[in-house]
């Protein structure tokens, strides 16, 4: 097992270093893995790449990758950029903590992080960057915001861990309700405090009624995007993934239909465009799945769990040490998978040391979701760095703080057990 | 010749189109379905999956093309360029291997699973044809590769630019004058 | 000498009893081979959904499995034959069928598919949920928004029925039925409790219209490394975990039962006067089934089977 690991990430790293790309590194690190372990075909491997891609929720990013791009091109996003300014472009750090708001709001009906990111970053990314923010910090935000999709609820990631424990899914989510509003509340804080320093306050023109009254009704038909997505998933006409595909359609329409800015020979560009960031990404998420794979038929979850776990029988020093464990599996592994391998390693220890199911829940998933801005393997930082051109190392970097805000975020969750516990009255 | 040179420039560009647009328009199809005759198709949901099946491994040769594919370049670029042209080389070297890896290995167990006779469930057609996905993604990566590996030896020997539509290249061009 | 590497694994979540029962047979075989065979377990989708397992027995990245006849079925069709509603009345009508040359004649149609097909465990008799009305009747169930596995026979089923049959994705199923998307779903009972469907479903009817068994299944590549013993000791061993399986899985749907009746959910038998008038609103698909070619002797054997079994 030793050897196999030590391969497996040895040759992960070296191959990154040489600047692989992610896929190939993470691909061929788990090709030789199973080489040197010699007890599993590589079928495995091709079968696992291969399925990774057979998932339905999330053909939500290229659907919403998509969708940005033909609002974008369409003039649906520039309108409601505008409205947008004439509302709270006038505040000290007003974009960026509206696009924290809307990745809140995205949430409450996503249960997909990435997604998320798609979603809101398309129209946000560019806008505030129009706003004179420095790029790599709109993109980094952006991509932390959008965890807030499997944080707060539905998500996708609480319910695989209420059915791989036992918790109940409909507790999860309400307990996910104040910890995921602390994760936004920070995120709208340090983007003030970022502002005011950064000297973003905003344009000079005052606030308009008037101007907001013209904004909004050159907006009408971009507004209604929000409204059909978010009524249409509450009302039931369709699951989050479909309302991504409705999001394309009704882009499609609006752009040639309504505001009559996108033109036929562009749709080309914008598919092709689409597709290719979607292959990318989608690469080194399949071939991290396979990685993941390889880990757990190799058993070294189980290993890295239980050596961690007899370092210490102090309490506090076990979760940090498992806090700490899973903000590194975080960095290479996807939070579904990682809920399914470790939830039943970690909640036996979890109960042991007297936590609540909910509140070590609670504690998990938080931290899993970090992973989603952790290089090398962060799923939102491929996609908002794709929304933005930038390099990969850039945005890594300049998600540094908000990997830091998160974390702090995560200890508050850790130690005050009645943020994850108050409204189920436990 | 025309003929073949327009398909070597645009194959993977409109395949791409296609199948993303079959994607949204098989989730589309499926909601409208729903809503006129309060059943869904039962095909279209699986049609979506194995098209993006498709839509992942032809891009993975259309990323290549365009130089698209997520990597971290810190190190290399304190690298002089000659340097960097050998760990081009290299690199290229090793996503070749994979291709091939995929081609070999995923291309007998395409032909395995046609011969088993795998179904789906939905489409009801032949499970190997979504496993084909790969190898067939992977020859046009092959090709794609081959193409920068010779490029990328040509600079070596006469440091002759590139003639990419790679943002990075066009960088390196810029270094070189 | 090196042990026998048997990866076995399942899509089931951990406490359920076919995934217990996958532990229970690793511990009992590496004792009976005196640790010949060394048995890893891997349950709850760990490496991969049904089908995915299956083609890992095809191609012997995994020994063994248990799954869903329905899930197979895309890989020999004939077991397209078990997913035909309302065959068994009850478990024991099941085991009599299935343990018996009929059921063990349909494991033999596993070996085109390079997998040996051991015996029959247990996921048990799938149920019907909502959230619009308790359903007593056939009529209660026109026009209900309900999801089914994407699966011709099973939505066919449910369209003769009188309901629409939407296929939708295990994963994104809860938030389907919180949000409304759908108004209801089929699962055996102990999903319904291990899925949490309950938190978002108001009513259960016990329709018992399929019977799902879980044919435990070896990797026939794996199969013929091994010496005659071992494979008498998986085959024993298998037989000694089916039979205490069942038991267990029998006792979890009571106690499943219990549970979401403490939970408020408001279940609903079927009189046999109904199941009678279900079972002929369902008869077109039979029909239909056995019409095609592969499967008529199938169907005809079934039931003249089933019908000896009920004289006796
Ligand atoms: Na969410
Ligand atoms: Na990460």
């Amino acid at each position: 097992m030793i050897v196999t690991a030590v391969v497996l990430f040895g040759s992960f790293a070296s191959l990154l270093v040489l600047s692989a790309p992610i896929g190939i590194a993470l691909i061929l690190a788990s090709l030789l893995a199973l080489v040197v372990a010699g007890n599993m075909p590589f079928e495995f491997a091709i079968q696992s790449f291969i399925t990774a891609i057979d998932s339905f929720p999330i053909m939500a990013v290229p659907f919403f990758i998509l969708a940005g791009e033909l609002m974008a091109k369409g003039g649906l996003s520039r309108r409601l950029f505008v409205l947008a300014k004439t509302l709270v472009g006038n505040f000290t750090g007003g974009f960026a903590m509206a696009a924290v708001i809307t990745c809140l709001f995205f949430s409450a009906i996503s249960g997909s992080g990435p997604a998320t990111v798609a979603a809101v970053g398309g129209i946000m990314i560019p806008a505030m960057i129009e706003m004179g923010y420095d790029r790599r910090f709109a993109t980094a935000l952006i991509a932390a915001a959008g965890a807030l999709g499997v944080i707060l609820p539905p998500s996708i990631p609480l319910i695989v861990y209420g059915v791989t424990s036992g918790v109940s899914v409909g507790d999860l989510f309400i307990a996910a309700v104040i910890p995921g509003l602390i994760v936004t509340i920070s995120l709208v804080i340090y983007s003030f405090l970022y502002a005011k320093v950064k000297g973003h306050k905003g344009s000079k023109e005052g606030f308009s009624m008037k101007e907001v009254g013209r904004a909004f009704w050159d907006a009408k038909w971009a507004l209604l995007v929000p409204f059909i997505i978010l009524g249409g998933i509450y009302s039931g006409f369709f699951t989050p993934t479909e309302a991504a595909a409705v999001a394309v359609v009704y882009g499609l329409l609006a752009g040639f239909f309504l505001y009559k800015e996108l033109k036929w020979h562009q749709l080309f560009a914008i598919l092709r465009n689409s597709a290719l960031t979607t292959a990318t990404i989608l690469f080194i998420i399949a071939a991290a799945t396979v990685f993941g794979r390889v880990m757990t038929i190799e058993q070294m979850p189980g290993q890295i769990a239980s050596s961690i776990l007899s370092i210490s029988d102090n309490q506090l020093i076990i979760i940090l040490l498992i806090t700490a464990m899973l903000l590194v599996v975080g960095t290479v592994m996807d939070t579904t998978a990682a809920i399914i391998i470790f939830t039943p390693l970690l909640v036996p220890v979890g109960m042991e040391l007297g936590y609540d199911p909910i509140h070590f829940a609670m504690l998990v998933v938080l931290n899993l979701a970090i992973g989603f801005i952790t290089p090398p393997i962060g799923v939102n930082l491929f996609v908002a760095s794709s929304l933005s051109n930038l390099s990969i190392v850039t945005v890594s970097k300049a998600a540094l703080p908000f990997v830091c805000i998160l974390i702090f975020n995560l200890l508050l969750v850790i130690f005050i057990p009645q943020l994850s516990l108050f409204l189920l009255d436990r | 010749m025309k003929v073949f040179q327009l398909i070597e420039r645009h194959v993977e560009e409109v395949l791409l189109v296609v199948i993303l647009s079959t994607m949204v328009i098989a989730i589309f199809l499926q909601i409208v379905m729903r809503f006129v005759l309060g059943t869904s198709l039962g095909w279209s949901e699986e049609l979506a999956r194995y098209s993006f099946i498709y839509l992942v491994f032809i891009g993975i040769s259309y990323g290549v093309k365009q130089e698209k594919h997520i990597k971290i370049d810190t190190i290399i670029s304190f690298l002089t360029e000659k340097k960097q042209v050998i760990l081009h080389l290299i690199v290229y070297g090793l996503f070749l291997l994979f291709a091939v890896f995929i081609i070999i290995y995923g291309g007998a167990m395409s032909m395995e699973i046609f011969r088993l006779g795998q179904v789906t469930p939905g489409l009801g057609i032949k499970m190997g044809y979504v496993y084909m996905a790969a190898p067939l993604g992977m020859v046009l990566t092959t090709l794609r590769i081959s193409q920068k590996m010779k490029q990328e030896f040509e600079h070596y020997l006469y440091a002759r630019p590139y003639k990419l539509n790679g943002e990075k290249n066009v960088q390196e061009v810029h270094n070189e004058q | 000498e090196e042990p026998k590497m048997m990866r076995i694994a399942n899509t089931t979540p951990e406490d359920r009893s076919l995934s217990q029962a996958l532990y229970h047979f690793a511990d009992r075989l590496e004792e009976e081979t005196d640790g010949s065979i060394h048995v890893e377990v891997y349950t709850n989708s760990q490496i991969g959904g049904d089908r995915e397992l299956f083609e890992g027995m095809q191609f012997n990245t995994i020994q063994a499995a248990t799954m869903s006849t329905g899930p197979i079925a895309q890989f020999a069709p004939t077991f397209n034959v078990l997913e035909l509603p309302f065959l068994f009345e009850n478990e024991s009508e099941a085991y009599e069928l299935l343990d018996g040359p009929i059921g063990e004649e349909l494991l033999l149609e596993l070996e085109a598919q390079k997998v040996v097909g051991i015996n029959y465990f247990e996921n048990g008799f799938r149920v019907l949920t909502n959230n619009v009305k308790e359903i007593k009747e056939l009529e209660d169930v026109k026009g209900i928004d309900l999801r089914t596995l994407e699966n011709q026979w099973h939505m066919q089923i449910w369209s003769e029925l009188g309901a629409n049959p939407t296929p939708m994705n295990y994963s994104e199923l809860y938030i389907g039925l919180e949000q409304g998307t759908i108004a209801g779903q089929e699962n055996p009972i102990g999903n319904v409790v291990n899925s949490h469907f309950y938190e978002v479903q108001q009513y259960l009817t016990m329709t018992n219209h399929i019977y799902n068994a879980s044919p435990f299944m070896v990797s026939k590549a794996f199969w013929e490394i091994l010496t005659p013993q071992e494979r008498q000791a998986i085959e024993e061993v298998a037989d000694e975990v089916q039979a205490s399986q069942r038991l267990a899985n029998q006792e979890e749907a009571r106690v499943s039962r219990a549970y979401l009746e403490e939970k408020g959910i408001t279940i609903t038998e079927l009189t046999d006067k109904e199941r009678e008038r279900w079972i002929e609103a369902s008869n077109p698909v039979r029909e239909r089934f056995g019409n095609q070619e592969d499967h008529h002797g199938w169907v005809q054997r079934i039931e003249q089977a089933l019908q000896a079994d009920s004289q006796e």
